[in-house]
């Protein structure tokens, strides 16, 4: 079936013209915000993972820390019982602390996910612009008439 | 208490705590509330992307792993 063509704004009544004029306004706004909680979603998927990439950074530097003073103290006072102690329980506090490190968060999207919003954020984007696009339009026509 | 958001959690409380800041007055200054601040310190929340770059801000750094590290040690 082939497609109809619709009609050119100049043809519609003036009240047709102010409803859909409307309707667009409101679309407008619906994007709007959708675009927004979209971005907000985006940036705080991507702020929670720049955090706990930084965690796991500063969890790992400073196990390797602990493990050259456990290998300084084995080496240098290996009688001395409270030194090594101490530093075997530094060692696994900062392993235990960054094994626990969800390897992405579990509330979060996972990549795809997010490339997926960023496809569905441009999507939104270019429904914004078409739809603003038509309410200039209609608001042009009906300005002629008035 | 949510397991992802411990580590950020001792992130925030270690900032407040080496500037001597009472849960009201840090909160004032990262434009957040203090019982929001309180839910971020007790890993009940995430904070949001623009309450960390005022810690960031707060401590004149963009270097989140060299305030994880002193939060840990």
């Amino acid at each position: 079936m082939a497609k109809r063509t619709p009609k050119p704004f100049e043809e519609w009544s003036t009240s047709d013209l102010d409803g859909f004029r409307a309707e667009m306004v409101v679309k407008s706004h619906h994007l709007q915000k959708s675009i927004q909680t979209l971005e907000q979603k985006m940036e705080a998927y991507t702020m929670n993972r720049r955090l706990l990439d930084a965690a796991r950074a500063s969890l790992k530097t400073l196990e390797q820390c602990a493990l050259e003073s456990l290998d300084l103290a084995r080496e240098h006072a290996p009688d001395n019982d409270v030194l090594i102690t101490y530093t075997k329980q530094q060692l696994e506090r900062y392993r235990h602390a960054r094994a626990s490190l969800p390897t992405v968060s579990t509330r979060q999207p996972e990549k795809p996910e997010l490339l997926a919003m960023g496809a569905e954020l441009e999507t939104l984007r270019y429904k914004l612009k078409q739809t603003r696009q038509r309410a200039e339009e209609v608001h042009e026509v009906l300005q002629g008439r008035r | 208490m949510r397991y992802e958001n411990v580590h950020t959690a001792r992130l925030f409380r270690s900032v407040r705590l080496r500037h001597g800041l009472s849960l009201r007055a840090m909160a004032k200054r990262l434009g957040t509330s203090s019982s929001t601040l309180n839910r971020i310190e007790d890993a009940h929340t995430a904070p949001k992307p623009i309450v960390v770059e005022r810690l960031l801000a707060l401590e004149e750094t963009q270097d989140l792993e060299a305030l994880f590290i002193q939060a840990y040690l």
